[in-house]
């Protein structure tokens, strides 16, 4: 999962946050930092509901904070309604948080302990100074009874009525955006399905933009318009919803999805899509950061990294070598013994070329792109067509089963220490 | 939140307000005057007059020890109050600010924490001259540097807790985060830490002042009051044990008063103890066949009494388990599941009375003392929790934890516990596992960690494997691993497994039988697949109705479960979901239903008006034709399902069992 590029990213006009090869960096002690986003880009438009799944460690909650500033990103660009956040310090800063509003995954530790409903929710108009008495709207809106709750302290509720409260907390500044980061993954199934129902409720109400970030694809699904999934701070696929599921094209989706008992879709059992554990984020694979679980890493995978390229209606993919769409009809086997690339044939560019440190290709040649995608940039590169943050026009959606590599020139190649497939 | 705080705790807030009170009102009291000599005979013992005699002088000591209370408590708050005041801003700020204002601080306060205090007060006093000011100044800015101390670590608990994040998300400034977020939480840990330096801050005023080097006499205090009567001590033991006995009365309740704030704001969890041998035999059980199976659990109860009344954790709950199945437990939180599996193996809290049976291959283990049970934990009955961190002990190595229990229990030698170790590892899907031994915990993976605990319950073969929720801190490709895990280490080692749950399509999947819990009772349970194919109890239907899956359409309704599930304490008659049930009648609030039975496969529920069963095949239309008379298993006192057409007005409750009824309320923790 190793994507990179902003291909995907739709005209500035027609979303309301943009977020743009975004860096979020953390001390890892030594002297060594940790890249927990790494180049990640999405957009949302407006009323639209962005599912951003993946594991722990993946980035998705580093990411969500980056959105709202706290802290700001390394470096890429988050544009609210053409609004640059991160060019933004101080004062200015802080007058756009009402328009950014954030729920957040432990309902009890989100929720200061010693001080009342009314206070917790009332702290927003408070802080903002506009008039409080919109506590008891809220609180019903989020299905509380402002006359018995509203001077009742936190600990005095289960975990959904938690959560409740953290919403109302959230909405009562009027936001255009909420992040919803994990918001049920602590609540039992019985309160998660009244949480989400809420978060539907309130979306068409309020007409919210929403960004619900989970590790449950299950659930991200039954919320989202569009999911985005991640890996070790990279974006895998990027797909509308229904399209994600019935059609995964990414090892990674693939497997995550065979993971869930019932997933529904005929795929081989999870064990043969993924393999081991997650690597350190502090020393990230080479190329493609998926590949050292990935059944069909080539040695290309490790070589370079995948860029995101359409290949479908609104279906965004980083991977070389995309699992065939699985087969409604439940005919297909396995498929990766039979279309795994040959590898050979790009060996021996990787043996005559010397070690390059890591280096995530940052778009614009053909060096780090896909045989197939190679042409369409190719094609497209007339000037102005290819200029970064502009939008391709659309390629005619690929082929998904991916064809042997032909035997091209890598740019970039890497020591092939750590290298695996089989 | 409202904890009683304890006898304790309110004699030494009296006692501390006692001595406060008699300080302040000291010049109103009808006694004489501290510095009156001859107020009384000189060295006289207590008597009616002079409550605690009179010292060489003839002076009042009552009087003196009240008078004295003014110089010690007044330096003790004084000091603390200084303390605090330079402290608490400069601890904030660090912890708040973090990075250089951090640092700058806290190296500052690391060289001052260095100083040796007490020759530090003394040398100040010394030059600087004793009184009551210098005394408290010095007394003050010693304590200073643990004042930032402690509230720099109670700012950075608080400062990274999602509140302050909310607060920041919706614009607040600083200070007012400080204020409203974080000042108020870190009061209480200070205000415990109050007390305890006044203890501390009395007693070295204390010792000054026997050095002569507090505030000087005439003014007494409780120091100098106890050095005067040293030299009495043979005649007048009074004069000095006064003093004495007042100061650690004090110092005590401070300590005392300290300590309870600080207990009222930890939460302690009830650690995992043997149950008491029969701790009242409160909770007798019915007579009941013992079957031919690896293990069997007859009517278990937990009941707990808790401050707020009795909780019926586990409440009535029996189930056979044969080699080779897993049994899935589900349910909410809250609903009994995991306290379960600690009564069968025996695992809680002083405070819980334990009924019904458990056993193992026909041995009764609920009669087994703490120490029998011991060679039966672990041997023959392994477990895997939650949490894999918390199960492994962070300071030892893997090797030496996973080779413990071969050596206690199996008695290997260390070089046969090591190679059978690495076989352990081995299997549980470890690479190189002659490396992992010497590895700690914080080394691994959270998926690593748990294969790590799956080896280690695994190592001694036991017949039976308890994994409570193992998959549930784990990622979800991680959680597919360890469930395969899982079951082929059930096939290859043929034993049985029972696995707790919330996830039910996680149960649907490798489990062979489901039961599911609410309310501390079973209230449906049968092969996984009919269950959740045709669930009967609504609860079971609405829990499935309620989990997202991924062949839902996008933005598809979920159905809810209004309310939540009952306060255990106090429930009502009748069915514990009934509240929450759209199908709920009369009948379901004054009876509470026993688990019926039907159909071939031994499906059992617990509600009077159970759903229908989809129509299988056109052909077995008898679904609903009422039991097949049961063989073997649990079901000898199963009663007929009753017709939900006919039962408006309440057909057929003569089928109940009496025990099942009368004990119906539940459960809680």
């Amino acid at each position: 999962m190793a994507g990179s590029g902003s291909a995907h990213l739709r005209p500035r006009d027609e979303v309301l946050l943009r977020v743009e090869d975004l860096v979020v960096e953390f001390p890892a002690g030594r002297g060594r930092t940790v890249r927990a986003v790494s180049g990640v880009s999405f957009d949302l438009a407006r009323g639209e509901t962005l599912g951003i799944v993946g594991e722990s460690g993946c980035g998705k909650s580093s990411a969500a904070r980056a959105l709202v500033q706290l802290p700001p990103p390394r470096s890429g660009s988050v544009r609210l309604d053409g609004l640059e956040l991160t060019a933004l310090r101080g004062e200015s800063l802080r007058r756009t948080r009402r328009r950014l509003q954030m729920i957040f995954q432990d309902p009890i530790s989100s929720l200061n302990p010693r001080r009342r409903v009314r206070e917790i929710v009332g702290e927003g108009p408070r802080v903002w100074n506009l008039p409080g008495d919109r506590v008891d709207e809220v609180l019903e809106a989020v299905g509380l009874d402002p006359a018995t709750a509203a001077e009742r302290r936190p600990h005095e509720f289960s975990g959904g009525q938690c959560q409740r409260i953290s919403i109302a907390r959230a909405l009562i500044l009027d936001p255009e955006v909420v992040i919803c980061d994990e918001p049920v993954s602590a609540l039992d199934v019985s309160v998660q399905a009244q949480i989400l129902g809420l978060l539907e409720d309130l979306k068409a109400r309020y007409r919210l933009t929403l960004v619900f970030i989970a590790h449950d694809l299950a659930v991200v699904k039954n919320v989202s318009d569009r999911i985005l999934v991640m890996y070790l701070g990279k974006v895998c696929e990027l797909a509308p919803s229904e399209a994600l599921i019935s059609r995964p094209a990414h090892p990674y989706t693939r497997a995550l999805i065979a993971s869930i008992p019932g997933g529904g879709l005929d795929l081989p059992p999870a064990d043969q899509l993924i393999t081991g554990e997650p690597p350190s984020p502090v020393d990230p694979p080479t190329g493609c950061r998926f590949r050292t679980r990935c059944p069909r890493a080539a040695a290309r995978c490790a070589a370079e990294e995948p860029l995101i390229r359409q290949i479908g209606e609104d279906h965004w993919l980083a991977c070389h070598y995309p699992a065939p769409p699985p087969s409604p009809t439940g005919t297909s086997t396995p498929t990766f013994t039979t279309t795994a690339p040959s590898i050979t044939t790009s060996t021996p560019s990787i043996t005559t070329v010397p070690a390059s440190p890591p280096q995530p290709p940052r778009i614009t040649t053909t060096t780090a792109i896909d045989v197939q995608a190679t042409i369409d940039v190719t094609a497209n590169a007339t000037p102005g067509n290819a200029t970064p943050g502009q939008r391709h026009s659309r390629p005619t959606p690929l082929p998904a089963t991916p064809k042997p590599p032909t035997p091209h020139f890598h740019r970039h190649v890497h020591e092939g220490r750590r290298w695996r497939w089989r | 939140m409202r904890r009683r705080l304890g006898l304790g705790f309110w004699l030494a807030a009296s006692w501390i307000g006692l001595v406060l009170l008699a300080a302040l009102l000291a010049d109103l009291l009808p006694f004489p005057r501290y510095d009156e000599t001859l107020a009384g005979p000189p060295q006289s013992g207590p008597s009616a007059a002079h409550p605690l005699g009179t010292d060489g002088l003839g002076r009042d000591v009552l009087s003196r020890v009240v008078y004295g209370a003014r110089v010690s408590l007044g330096v003790g708050i004084g000091a603390v109050l200084l303390g605090l005041g330079i402290g608490a801003p400069l601890g904030i700020l660090a912890g708040y600010r973090r990075k250089a204002a951090d640092a700058v601080i806290m190296a500052v306060n690391d060289v001052a924490q260095a100083f040796p205090a007490l020759v530090f007060a003394l040398a100040v006093v010394a030059f600087a001259g004793a009184s009551l000011r210098n005394v408290l100044i010095v007394l003050g800015v010693l304590g200073v540097p643990s004042w930032v101390r402690l509230i720099r670590g109670a700012t950075l608990t608080f400062a990274e807790r999602e509140f302050v994040l909310a607060a920041r998300v919706l614009g607040t400034r600083d200070r007012r985060i400080l204020w409203r977020e974080i000042v108020p939480n870190v009061a209480v840990p200070a205000a415990s830490y109050a007390f305890i330096g006044m203890a501390v801050v009395v007693v070295a005023e204390g010792s000054l002042a026997f050095l002569g080097l507090s505030v000087q006499a005439p003014q007494p205090t409780w120091g100098g009051l106890i050095n005067e009567g040293r030299t009495l001590m043979e005649t007048a033991p009074h004069v000095v044990l006064a003093p004495s006995v007042v100061m650690f009365l004090t110092v005590l309740s401070f300590n005392l008063v300290g300590d309870r704030l600080r207990a009222m704001t930890d939460v302690r969890e009830s650690g995992l103890e043997p149950v008491r041998p029969a701790a009242a035999p409160a909770l007798p059980a019915a007579p009941h066949p013992v079957h031919d199976v690896l293990l069997q659990v007859e009517e278990l109860r937990t009941h707990f009494t808790t401050p707020r009344g009795l909780v019926k954790a586990v409440d009535g709950v029996s189930f056979t388990l044969e080699r080779g199945k897993t049994l899935a437990i589900v349910g909410e939180s809250g609903s009994g599941k995991s306290m379960l599996i600690r009564s069968i193996l025996g695992l809680l809290p002083g405070t819980s009375v334990r009924g019904g049976h458990v056993y193992l291959s026909g041995d009764d283990l609920t009669a087994y003392g703490p120490a029998e049970m011991r060679s039966v934990l672990g041997l023959r009955l392994g477990t895997v929790f939650q949490d894999p961190m918390t199960a492994l002990n962070p300071v030892r190595t893997i090797g030496a934890q996973v080779t413990e229990p071969l050596r206690v229990h199996l008695r290997m030698g260390r070089r046969e516990a090591r190679a059978e170790a690495v076989r352990l590892l081995a299997s549980v899907g470890i690479p190189d596992p002659a490396r992992m031994l010497r590895r700690y915990p914080h080394q691994l993976s959270g998926g690593m960690r748990q294969r790590v605990t799956i080896a280690m319950a695994l190592s001694c073969r036991p017949d039976v494997l308890f994994a409570d929720e193992p998959t549930t801190a784990l990622d979800v490709t991680i959680q597919d691993q360890v469930l395969r895990l899982l079951h082929r280490l059930r096939e290859e080692r043929d034993m049985a497994v029972v696995l707790v749950s919330h996830d039910l399509s996680v149960v649907a999947r490798w489990a062979d039988e489901v039961i599911v819990m609410y309310a501390g009772k079973v209230v449906e349970r049968g092969p996984a697949r009919e269950v959740f194919a045709r669930p009967r109890m609504p609860y079971t239907e609405a829990l499935l109705q309620a989990a997202p899956r991924l062949t839902d359409p996008v933005h598809h309704r979920l159905r809810v479960i209004p309310g939540r599930p009952p306060d255990l304490v106090d429930l009502p008659p009748g069915c514990p979901f009934r509240a929450r049930c759209p199908y709920a009648r009369d009948r379901c609030a004054t009876e509470p239903p026993p688990l019926f039975e039907d159909g071939p496969q031994h499906h059992q529920y617990a509600c009077w008006f159970p759903r229908d069963p989809a129509p299988a095949e056109p052909g077995s239309t008898n679904d609903t034709a009422h039991t097949r008379a049961d063989t073997g298993s649990t079901s000898d006192t199963t009663p007929t399902r009753p017709r939900p057409e006919s039962t408006s007005g309440g057909a057929g409750p003569e089928t109940v069992t009496g025990d099942a009824a009368s004990g119906v309320e539940s459960r809680g923790r």
